[in-house]
């Protein structure tokens, strides 16, 4: 599922990105690249961007880039 | 003596500027968010005999910049001259820090690691052996706190040993095997940071109406009649003129001088200082908000708000420092993106009032509304809110049309120190005194000598009449009548505030002796005025750096023509036919915008809209092509 429609305050496990690659290099050095766990923690209001937690960090990602962001739960 | 170059390298928000500070004393200004520094900059030291400069870069994630800042720093790494690399890097995010690391390792540079915030890591219960990861990738380490003195005193000594060291490095620059081994070195893994406030702070249920709490509870202690800032205030007012202008009449001084320092200076700089401790306090709530790390959390929180207007949350950063200087908010725009990106947030910069604009506002609203003060303040605040959100639409449609994706760490929470606290309000106040020292003395004097002199060099001793001012002031008369301005003086004071805001009430001091004597409607054009018109040159010449010339000369002209028919508008709307008039203009206007509005937005066309209006065209044609039939 896309990371825009996945649960919150679960642990999700990336499974793609498909974004172009300055952007998927930025969210690498972020913490978000494939097979990275994340927890998606809350929308902004207008559901503009996300907020992820990763680790020890909080990052915001926009909708745009979440959209093309695939994830599953943790354990599928 | 032989000054040996260091560069402090590392991920943003990891604490290089604070390090900085401390290893050579500056003042840089420092906020817990990604981004504060966005150019190089550079201070010295002397340790030992050896004299070291230190490079603060701005903060990065890669080699391969991402923005224009980030490319600063990559510049400087890669073909920079240093003799030594400092990294800097975030303690308690031990892991996230060793990709720049394992970059950094691969330059034929001397390298160095500095692990910062050592206090917020032993309090999560976290550990770092440097032994360990030296013998593991053969590059010396030691682990700071910046707010602690030994340590800086510990790292300055390990720098100044390695830049005497003539050792080559043996780096281990095969980048799995360091990333690997430098992970041995985080012998006991810290608890994860406190993010439970943004439980309640991301709610927009709890955090809107707390930010116009906010908001009210800061103007109330700040700018209150009975609060710690008027009353110190006051206090600051009655020593200049009352202590240091009633002692200098009592001296034997020649008249000439004595009129100008009593009336030129003592008036005009008491009455601009006097605003010293509002101003502060302004600026050191500003501070907090970046301390806590609640700015970033703004910028997470407005980023929809934003996205409208084509801008991201990271434009959040420079607006919210547009309310301190809109000179220093220009400079944060490097953070932007790109070029696009970062013009369109500093053009929107003159629509917000700077700190320095509200010593006039508070003397403006004193004059005639003082009962209103603080509900007069806020609207100020959040028309200027809604006037940045207009103006960023049409600049969306027009001109930069461009949308950026919004990838930003949010900041952890922390709790600022008394220390830094006390620092911070020294801080603000002494930039201010700095100001007024010399913008403001200087232009005053001339003010003086204009307002005291005829053009043929006669002293007028305390008359105003056919002065150089009167001559010069008449000439920009007619602008200001519409505001019900009869008065010369006026124009000069708003002409004043081009060099620097807070001389304009040095200005309204100095030229009327006996208090503001203008009328309430006319006041009231006349605050309108002050809190729209052209900024000051340095804030002019700093957008100019960052928008290009061109772009802030029209942006600025417009800017004032708004602010002269914004202000007619208002003392029409006191003056002639009350709310009825003001009302009708006010539908008109809206009117007007809406229609400029439409037709730009109908010129761009969104991808929808086109989509809607292509469905409508071809319903239309079908409906006519069966009428036919």
């Amino acid at each position: 599922m896309k990371l825009v429609d996945g649960p919150k305050q679960t642990s999700l496990l990336i499974a793609a990105i498909a974004t172009d690659k300055r952007i998927e290099r930025r969210l690498k050095e972020l913490g978000i690249f494939v097979g990275a766990r994340i927890v998606l923690v809350a929308f902004s209001p207008l559901k503009s961007s996300v907020l992820l937690e990763i680790e020890e960090v909080r990052v915001a990602v926009s909708r745009s880039v979440a959209n093309k962001i695939e994830v599953v739960e943790k354990g599928q | 003596m032989k000054t040996f170059c260091v560069g402090l390298v590392g991920n943003p928000n990891v604490g290089k500027t604070s390090l900085f500070n401390a290893l050579t004393g500056s003042d840089a200004h420092v906020g817990n968010w990604h981004g504060v520094t966005v150019a190089p900059r550079r201070a010295k030291f002397i340790f030992d005999g050896i004299c070291v400069e230190v490079v603060d870069l701005p903060g990065t994630y890669s080699l391969l910049a991402y923005s224009e800042e980030e490319r600063v720093t990559a510049d400087f790494v890669k073909e920079g001259f240093c003799d030594l690399l400092v990294y800097v890097g975030n303690a308690g995010a031990y892991e996230r820090g060793l990709p720049l690391l394992i970059e950094l390792a691969a330059q034929e540079k001397k390298l160095f690691v500095c692990w910062n915030m050592m206090d917020e890591l032993y309090r999560r219960g976290g550990e770092i052996d440097f032994s360990l990861f030296y013998k593991s990738t053969g590059i010396p380490a030691v682990g700071v706190c910046a707010n602690d003195k030994k340590s800086v005193k510990k790292l300055q000594r390990e720098v100044v040993s390695l830049l005497c060291d003539s050792i080559t490095q043996k780096k281990e620059v095969e980048k799995q095997e360091v990333l690997q081994k430098a992970k041995i070195a985080l012998v006991k893994k810290p608890k994860k940071p406190n993010f439970a406030p943004d439980k309640w702070l991301l709610n927009p249920f709890v955090c809107l109406p707390l930010f116009v709490v906010g908001l009210f509870l800061t103007f109330t202690f700040t700018f209150a009649s009975r609060s710690p800032g008027a009353m110190i205030s006051d206090l600051l007012y009655r020593l200049f003129t009352d202590g240091v202008g009633g002692w200098i009449q009592t001296t034997k001084l020649p008249r000439v001088l004595v009129g100008f320092l009593v009336d030129g200076l003592c008036v005009g700089v008491g009455s601009v200082l006097a605003f010293l401790p509002q101003i502060a306090l302004l600026g050191f709530f500003l501070s907090m908000a970046e301390e806590t790390g609640f700015l970033s959390r703004v910028a997470f929180l407005t980023d929809g708000l934003l996205q409208k207007i084509g801008l991201n949350g990271r434009a959040a950063f420079t607006v919210v420092m547009g309310f301190g200087c809109t000179a220093t908010a220009a400079v944060t725009a490097r953070g932007c993106e790109n070029t696009g990106q970062r013009k369109k947030t500093v053009l929107l910069l003159p629509c917000l009032p700077c700190s320095a604009r509200v010593p006039v506002f508070l003397t403006l609203i004193n004059a005639y509304f003082a009962r209103g003060k603080i509900w007069i303040l806020m609207g100020i605040y959040l028309l200027s809110i809604l006037l940045v959100a207009f103006v960023g639409a049409i600049l969306h449609r027009t001109v930069y049309r461009e949308r950026v994706s919004f990838l930003m760490e949010l900041a952890p929470y922390r709790i600022p120190n008394a220390k830094k606290v006390v620092k911070l309000l020294l801080e603000n106040c002494k930039q201010f005194i700095i100001k007024v020292g010399l913008t403001v003395v200087i232009l005053l004097s001339v003010l003086w000598f204009t307002r005291s002199f005829t053009p043929n060099f006669r002293y007028l001793d305390g008359e105003m009449e056919g002065s150089i001012l009167q001559v010069l002031g008449k000439l920009f008369l007619p602008l200001f009548r519409p505001m019900g301005v009869t008065d010369w003086r006026i124009p000069v004071a708003a002409l004043s505030g081009l060099a620097a805001k807070e001389t304009v009430v040095g200005t309204l001091a100095l030229l009327y002796p006996q208090g503001l004597t203008i009328g309430p409607a006319t006041t009231a054009a006349f605050l309108t005025f002050t809190v729209w018109y052209s900024p000051c040159f340095a804030a002019l010449s700093a957008m100019a750096k960052e928008a290009g010339k061109i772009p802030i000369l029209v942006s600025t002209v417009a800017q004032t023509a708004i602010a002269f028919l914004l202000s007619y508008a208002v003392y029409a709307t006191f003056d002639h036919g009350g709310v009825v008039f003001g009302a009708l203009s006010a539908v008109c206007g809206g009117m007007t915008l809406a229609v400029i509005y439409r037709k730009i937005k109908g010129k761009s066309g969104c991808d929808g809209c086109l989509r809607a209006c292509g469905e409508k065209n071809e319903r239309i044609q079908s409906a006519t092509r069966g009428k036919s039939r």
